[in-house]
């Protein structure tokens, strides 16, 4: 059999989503023997155009031509008939079987006599047989829960390869991987780019692109913005095409702010995430934490607060001029703390507004003996918080399920301003409201701070982070790569630092 | 805008849900009337007098035990246990005021062995984080095992006379001690859950135990504690039903009236999902159950269809609850 040339051709692809332009008239060809690098920031649109390629989302015009065959993928079920594989960034297996089993999952060989059986031996064979193929020394026997992720990876990918898979796609693969297992992927990859297939790898990190991609491509905003062999573009141009040399415009005013320490953590340790985090909160000053997804940025926060254990580490308060060294649960009680996801850790969904207001707070309006809840109390500063932030509600005793995500936010910042703490840690505080209150928010962080709050400050949005923070640092592989304060605090260079650009 | 699309798609089912929402009594309380009223009307000497306080003397041994599942399903549990950690109590405690004719020795035991059951499930639901309906079901059958070994399944008889008498005595002639227990005890639970400061940790840490956690409410002393005040609700029925039945036995409560308890509880306006439910409305909806077997009882219906009927209308008050919820 000879070894013939495939080609994969995306074309004029676009796609919306009710009120977003996720894809504008995008096309791509990947060849086999080549790895193509899928490059751009959260929100650009290389996974919507992944996921059109999987069947997940049929386009809503374009087309897709694998070998000058015009094929239809409405469905994952089309993708995987025409060869092709998608290896999620969460793995998708079954953590109490074997290896072998996984790899073979969706085609389990049967037993020659009786066909109602697995042949058990068949299928270690033929598994075999596939990891060999990739270089890998997994053992097929073992249990999918004792792999570490690169294996359970790898073990992915070999299923691939085992339903007979041409086009191989990777989103953002590295992303929980430690350095060793970075490369014994790239040797797979690479492997697979020998086998001839056509394989795309999205990714964050110029750095990987650099090393094991042939051709990339960015995209920005739902459109092509470049394209071209790795080895002909600079690094420096990339990224400029990435961020787009337009989005320079948010800038950072520099804020001169105290030198006096509130917070200090030394050396925060919790697994493969956070290897080693130490940092320091001044007064009144906003620290942004600026990292692209899977950096840790989330996970370092709820470490550090005690809502998820931590193996090391060492957390010191200063007040009242002095030092004292406290447990994440004592942190918490001081802090606020405004939550990445609203629906999940941030709201009591069918509660009224104003319990939802004063529940960080309620020490505060229970009095006596009996720990009386004083309601009254709590309804008036819950209405003055709703007229203060300008909370679109009804009424204070409307449920909050019913209010818009920018006022639920609001809430939120009411629930923490209630308690007046002196430290207060934002996370992705503006994410998924709508303009206005992401205005409102934005001058409520700056008011804060510059009334004596000390503001960490968490966003996957550039332009915030620039604009809000007076110190960014960059977090990269749960490390904290760069520290950036005045000139430095701009978009070039935080994405650079991100990206994985040494300084 | 998906929302939107979502929100007017089913308006309907919201209208629903509004209507049969956890926080108002309208439901528990209108069914309770209107069932009253057709029983009234239509089942024979159900309007008796004799027959209504037959009833409240029945709410009333029942009424311990769904006020602590109350307490336990707001905070987002639920206690399958309740029901034979009561014979396991009082045979312990019967057992030694028989022994000692010391009755204060004998309630105090009830609360005591009550109690420990009821740290049984708190310490390994909250603090060890296991799944309520395993913890409380094991329990459930670790209670009755040990009440029947403890006993080797003998009734035990000779209850002192003061006991019997205190508990099984009528007010002015006329309102049964247990009645007059239960009305003390719904009006202080109901005070609790809804003036103080720990109500308010039970209603959110059921409402969103994470949102709780980052509020800085302690989700895990809220959760154990629930399981004790089950716990001395079941060692409150222990002592009054004693005295009612003026012995104690291995299965002093039966496994339908469980059912009758958390049916109970959720109709008076508690999910299983938690963060709802209030004493009065549970109060109501044992109301509405308890009346519902008085009904079959007069009608001279067959026990098992009554349990048929009993644990549709359980699982129908439970679809209603999936309902409110989503």
């Amino acid at each position: 059999m000879t070894i013939n040339k495939q080609k994969l051709e995306m074309l004029n692809i676009t796609k919306n989503f009710p009120g977003v332009e996720a894809l504008n008239d995008v096309s791509i060809v990947a060849n086999s023997g080549e790895i193509m690098g899928l490059v751009g920031v959260n929100g650009a649109g290389k996974s919507t155009l992944m996921n059109v390629l999987g069947g997940i989302y049929p386009s809503d015009s374009g087309k897709i031509i694998l070998n000058n065959n015009h094929i239809q993928l409405q469905s994952p079920n089309d993708a995987a008939k025409n060869g092709i594989s998608f290896i999620h960034q969460d793995l998708l297996y079954f953590a109490s079987q074997t290896v072998a089993e996984n790899i073979y999952m969706t085609d389990l060989p049967k037993n020659d006599l009786l066909p109602f059986f697995i042949s058990k031996s068949k299928i270690i064979e033929k598994s075999s047989q596939v990891l060999d193929m990739l270089g890998s020394d997994i053992n097929p026997n073992s249990l999918i829960e004792e792999l570490s992720t690169g294996e359970k990876q790898i073990v992915e990918i070999a299923r691939a390869l085992a339903t007979g898979s041409d086009i191989v796609i990777f989103d953002e693969p590295t992303s929980s991987l430690s350095i060793k297992e970075k490369e014994k992927l790239f040797k797979v990859v690479r492997k697979l780019k020998s086998e001839n297939k056509i394989i795309v790898y999205i990714s964050h990190f110029l750095n990987e692109i650099q090393e094991l991609c042939d051709t990339y491509v960015v995209l920005r905003n739902g459109r092509l913005v470049g394209s071209g062999n790795v080895a002909d573009e600079s690094k420096n141009n990339i990224i400029r095409m990435i961020i787009g040399r337009d989005l320079t415009a948010s800038k950072n005013i520099f804020k001169e702010t105290s030198n006096e320490t509130i917070l200090e953590i030394n050396n925060l340790v919790q697994g493969n995430l956070l290897q080693g985090i130490d940092l320091t909160l001044n007064k009144g000053e906003v620290l942004g934490l600026w990292g692209l997804m899977g950096s840790g940025r989330t996970e370092l926060i709820r470490t550090m607060l005690g809502l998820d254990p931590m193996e090391s580490g060492e957390i010191y308060l200063y007040q009242d001029s002095k030092t004292k060294k406290i447990s994440p649960k004592q942190l918490l009680k001081q802090c606020g703390y405004v939550t990445e996801s609203r629906r999940i850790d941030g709201l009591f969904i069918s509660e009224p507004v104003w319990k939802n207001i004063t529940s960080g707070n309620l020490n505060h309006y229970s009095r006596g003996r009996l720990n009386l809840m004083n309601s009254n109390a709590e309804m008036q500063s819950a209405q003055d918080h709703i007229e203060q932030l300008k909370i679109k509600t009804p009424s204070y005793s409307t449920s909050i399920e019913n209010l818009s995500g920018g006022n639920q936010q609001k809430a939120i910042f009411s629930r923490w301003l209630d308690k007046k703490p002196k430290i207060l840690i934002l996370d992705e505080p503006t994410r998924g409201v709508d303009v206005g209150a992401k205005q409102e928010i934005g001058s409520l962080i700056t008011e804060l701070a510059r009334d004596g709050a000390s503001i960490l400050l968490v966003s996957s949005e550039i332009e915030e982070i620039v604009s809000l923070s007076n110190r960014v640092l960059v977090l990269r592989d749960g490390v904290i790569v760069h520290e950036a304060s005045g000139e430095g605090i701009n978009e070039v260079n935080l994405m650079s630092v991100a990206l994985g650009k040494e300084q | 805008m998906i929302d939107n699309i979502i929100s007017t798609r089913f308006s309907f089912t919201k209208k629903i849900k509004r209507l049969i929402s956890g926080n108002n009594l309208i439901i528990p309380i209108s069914i309770t009337i209107i069932a009253a009223i057709i029983f009234s009307l239509t089942v024979p000497n159900f309007s008796n007098i004799r027959n209504i306080l037959n009833i409240f003397e029945q709410l009333g041994i029942l009424g311990f035990l769904a006020v602590g599942m109350t307490f336990v399903m707001i905070a987002g549990g639920i206690d399958l246990s309740s029901y034979t950690v009561v014979s396991a109590s009082a045979v312990v405690g019967a057992t030694f005021m028989v022994a000692t004719e010391n009755v204060f020795l004998g309630c105090g035991l009830m609360m005591m062995v009550s109690v420990f059951f009821g740290t049984l499930n708190g310490v390994a639901i909250a603090y060890l984080r296991m799944i309520p309906f395993i913890v409380t079901l094991s329990t459930m059958v670790l209670a009755q095992g040990f009440a029947i070994w403890f006993t080797k399944a003998q009734s035990i008889y000779g209850l002192p006379d003061i006991f019997i008498e205190i508990f099984s005595g009528r007010l002015f002639n006329f309102i049964p001690v247990p009645a007059i227990l239960i009305l003390l005890v719904a009006i202080i639970c109901s005070f609790i859950l809804s003036m103080t400061l720990y109500g308010r940790w039970l209603y959110l840490t059921g409402e969103n135990e994470k949102t709780a956690e980052v509020s800085n409410i302690n989700i895990q002393f809220a959760k154990f504690t629930t399981y004790i005040i089950s716990g001395l609700m079941a060692g409150i029925t222990a002592i009054v039903l004693s005295a009612v039945v003026e012995t104690s036995t291995t299965s002093m409560v039966r496994d339908v009236r469980l059912m009758d308890v958390i049916a109970a509880t959720v109709i008076g306006g508690a999910s299983l999902k938690g963060g709802s439910g209030s004493v009065i409305g549970t109060m109501f909806g044992l109301l509405f159950i308890t009346m519902l077997g008085n009904v079959f009882n007069l009608l001279g219906v067959s026990p098992f269809l009554a349990m048929i009927i009993k644990g549709s209308v359980l699982v129908a008050v439970i679809g209603l609850d999936v309902l409110r919820t989503r």
